[in-house]
């Protein structure tokens, strides 16, 4: 079967789908409300009315290690940025490299092409299938419109997908039912200028739309001897949003959106001239992505509901050193809910994505001829899951079986399998287990990327340029991941939410040395070639802890604690130490507290403290403290004065020897901020 | 063999979509959960003295105008009691049919022939719930109104000591909390 005809099985298949999934709304029997109607009023309050995708569960019932950031942690927070905002996740590690770049990771194995990570806004992937991983600093919006960001640590590959390993990330923005009127937003500060004009309307009865644009720009962070880093960078987004309730069931939204933005960098680049080998270059480059998006949303009842949405995204950017990089990918998912008899509620999807890409060639590093070979590259994605969830015991006991299937171009075909037990004997606590298998799929570069810019010490006494040779036939990262969890709510104002897990890897992604040959070119060098292999295996274990506790009517305090402990070994010689690598560049200890006061009626105190534990490769343990005051004189106006980083000059977060632009340190900031809206 | 595979799962789960989803009702998750806080509502309600014959009788509730819960009121109070007392539901199409009950739920669809009945009904009793956005200033009680995703209702304490309604200081407090 060609391309051609399998893109139109794919579309047919879906159209099917959707036909089966409306014909089942043609039959409709009388439902009784069933188990709302034994809801006090504090539960029916914490319920969406419309529970539609797989994602909208209510947390306390959620049989995995589930977070939610909501919109008055992000304010409270003083934190002004997509990535920063991640911080406030028990369990993620998230470490600035620069002031455009940044690490996150989930679990352990951090790295700014941390690859077990899938991150969603309003149901489009964000991952890029160069190194299946995130541009982070792309990733902005009005922060006063995002609605939540549910950080789900460990595998979800069931439900959401290849990626899904080590965690999920989803950022929804609100519905333009929810952001009417003129939002305006500026902030001025030592190291960040930003504005936001934001204007919600309703088109009729029925129908919102918001539209809005928002301008930053950032200051050259510190190197660690004080001096300028040289990246800076500044950002534009602009965007539209449009809800209609095309009914009590139906609802449908739209979206567009295009960020444009203009990055520094430093780069190190090997020239073997002692006595440093390597000279610094400064690269200035561009970025940007568009995409649109469109979503309907079909509620039969309280048990059964489907979704469809497509997207076209377009992104253009550079990678590695300044190669030009353009992804093209087009989506479409659905899915489908409905109930069996009483006790089982099955959820079942079908996905499929094509994605097509161009790499340039424009390397000024020597020893590389190529960077991406082929250039231009299309691929595919099919997906289809089924889980369904069984009550045993009503209201008290779930097993909950799932399974995806998924077909794609870079490893042909991936089982993920998942086992979910959910048992919560009364309203107020919650026990769950899983056991989950999940793949992390070959990225690009691991297939068809030859890089070159690490330089190494060699026994010879010549300095040794690593020289890195494809691998097409790259196999998918495994995992197999145990998890047993406790969410318990021993008082009305005090929740705790407490897990663990072990994680079994194999297949991992490693460095297999080649023969070395000596290059003549002066300065001579030795070429040391490594081909990518799926040569390392390891396991981790460790947990969060997690409490929020409503002191009074005026007081929050909210903290957590992280451990993760790694150990990747390698099967052959590891020349680049890529084993030490992964087990070394997350911290092994990480707490957060977070203390939100109500001075007044219309004045907030907000501080946190963030411990980070030291990196094995290199960097030293930090204590980051946030202070914040927020004043609403009146209403429609709030002003914020926050610091961030109090104690410190600047510290290192990151470094290591996949980063081969310059990491920079995080300074001490101070910000003012005024929020107008009417 | 393994795309075989593949696709013949995606029929299989297609087929079984489209033939077993057995129970799709027509009422929609938000006026599940508006039934819910109603029968909730009642808890903390105490009507005037004469309102009910005697301790046994029922409290009957009303919807008027064209029902949005589809039935499902009727279904989901059945069997229900509170305290004593068993609960009826009864549909009205009239206005002047709408003082014959002690919960009232006047639809957004309704809510033409609302100012009408506000005025026949006067102190009698009668617990009014609403969802449109003057059903407050028009004398209503309770109304539901959306905050994000989540439901939140309101309490006019001033329309419910004219009915000579007792409202429990928990279902007030609920109300205020988010106001």
């Amino acid at each position: 079967m060609g391309n051609g005809e399998r893109h139109v099985l794919c579309i047919a298949l879906l159209a099917m789908a959707i036909c089966s999934a409306a014909a089942a709304q043609s039959a409709p029997t009388t439902q009784p409300a069933g188990d709302l109607m034994n809801l006090g009023l504090e539960d029916l309050m914490t319920l969406d009315v419309t529970s539609v995708s797989k994602h909208k569960q209510k947390i306390a019932e959620a049989p995995a290690a589930v977070s939610v950031i909501t919109q008055e942690d992000i304010q409270r927070s003083g934190l002004q940025s997509i990535p920063e905002l991640l911080r406030l996740a028990p369990g993620l590690d998230v470490a600035q490299i620069d002031a455009n770049q940044w690490a996150i990771g989930s679990r352990g194995f951090n790295d700014l092409f941390s690859n077990k990570l899938l991150v969603l806004m309003d149901g489009r992937t964000l991952y890029t299938p160069l190194f299946s991983g995130v541009f982070w600093d792309m990733q902005d919006y009005v922060l006063q419109d995002l609605d939540r960001i549910e950080v789900v640590r460990g595998p979800g590959a069931t439900l959401w997908g290849a990626n899904a390993v080590n965690g999920v990330i989803n950022i929804e923005t609100k519905s333009a039912r929810d952001t009417q009127g003129v939002l305006l937003s500026g902030i001025g500060g030592n190291y960040m200028d930003s504005g936001s004009v934001r204007y919600g309307g309703a088109i009729d009865d029925h129908t919102w739309f918001r539209v809005f644009t928002k301008y930053r720009s950032f200051n050259d962070d510190p190197l660690a001897n004080g001096s300028d880093a040289h990246d800076g960078w500044q950002s534009l987004l602009g965007g539209f949003r449009l809800d209609h309730e095309a009914g009590p069931q139906d609802n449908l939204t739209f979206e567009a959106s295009g960020y444009g933005s203009r990055n520094s960098e430093l780069l190190t680049i090997p020239d073997f001239v002692p006595p440093t080998l390597v000279k610094t270059q400064e690269l200035a480059y561009s970025n940007d992505e568009e995409y649109v998006l469109g979503r309907w949303t079909h509620t039969f009842s309280d048990t059964s509901d489907l979704a469809l949405q497509l997207y076209y995204d377009h992104l253009n950017t550079v990678v590695w050193q300044d190669n030009p990089y353009r992804l093209d990918t087009f989506d479409i998912d659905f899915q489908h809910r409905f109930a069996i008899g009483k006790i089982q509620e099955i959820t079942w999807g079908l996905g499929y994505r094509f994605q097509s890409d161009y790499a340039g060639f424009t390397s000024f590093g020597p020893g590389v001829e190529s960077f991406l070979t082929p250039a231009r590259r299309d691929d595919y994605f099919a997906n289809q899951f089924i889980q369904d969830d069984v009550s045993l015991v009503p209201d008290r006991v779930h097993v909950i079986p799932g399974i995806k299937l998924e077909e794609n171009s870079y490893s042909n075909f991936e089982t993920e399998p998942s086992l979910k037990v959910l048992w919560t004997p009364n309203d107020s606590n919650t026990v769950w287990g899983s056991i989950a298998r999940a793949v992390r799929t070959p990225s690009r570069w691991e297939q068809d990327a030859t890089l070159a810019a690490i330089d190494v010490p060699t026994p010879a006494g010549l300095p040794g340029l690593v020289q890195t040779t494809p691998n097409p036939h790259f196999e998918s990262e495994e995992l197999i991941a145990y998890e047993l969890g406790y969410r318990v709510r021993p008082t009305k104002s005090l929740t705790v939410d407490v897990n663990g897990f072990y994680n079994h890897y194999g297949n991992l992604q490693g460095f297999i040395p080649g023969t070395p040959t000596i290059a003549l070119t002066p300065p001579g060098h030795l070429i040391v070639p490594v081909s990518i292999g799926n040569d390392l295996y390891g396991h981790s274990y460790g947990g969060e802890l997690s409490a929020n506790w409503k002191v009074n009517d005026r007081w929050r305090l909210s903290g957590s604690y992280s451990l993760q402990e790694i150990k990747v070994f390698h099967s052959q010689p590891d020349p680049l130490g890529q084993a030490a690598y992964d087990q070394g560049a997350s911290p092994e200890n990480q707490f957060q507290i977070h203390s939100y006061f109500d001075v007044m009626r219309n004045v907030q105190f907000n501080a946190s403290g963030y411990y980070v534990q030291r990196l094995p490769i290199g960097i030293p343990s930090y204590f980051r403290v946030d202070l914040n005051v927020v004043w609403r004189p009146v209403d429609n106006l709030t002003l914020t004065f926050a610091v961030q980083n109090l104690f410190d000059n600047h510290h290192p977060a990151f470094g290591g020897f996949r980063v081969i632009r310059v990491p920079s340190e995080v300074p001490r900031t101070f910000y003012g901020q005024l929020t107008w809206s009417f | 063999m393994t795309r075989r595979l593949f696709i013949a799962v995606v029929l299989v789960t297609a087929f079984c979509g489209s033939y077993a989803a057995d129970a799709p009702a027509q009422t929609s998750r938000e006026y599940q959960i508006k039934a819910a806080f109603i029968y909730n509502f009642m808890q903390f309600v105490d009507w005037p003295q004469g309102t009910f014959a005697d301790p046994k009788a029922p409290i009957i509730i009303a919807t008027l105008g064209p029902d949005p819960f589809n039935g499902l009121l009727d279904v989901a109070m059945k069997g229900r009691t509170v305290g004593q007392r068993s609960l009826v539901v009864r549909h009205f199409s009239n206005a002047a049919d709408a003082t014959k009950c002690q919960v009232l739920f006047v639809a957004a669809d309704g809510d033409d022939q609302y100012s009408a009945t506000m005025q026949k009904l006067g102190p009698t009793g009668i617990l009014t719930v609403g969802e449109t956005e003057g059903f407050i200033q028009s004398g209503g009680i309770i109304r539901f109104y959306e905050k994000g995703t989540r439901l939140r209702f309101a309490i006019n304490q001033n329309a419910a000591s004219r009915a000579k309604l007792q409202i429990r200081a928990k279902l007030l407090r609920l109300a205020a909390e988010e106001n």
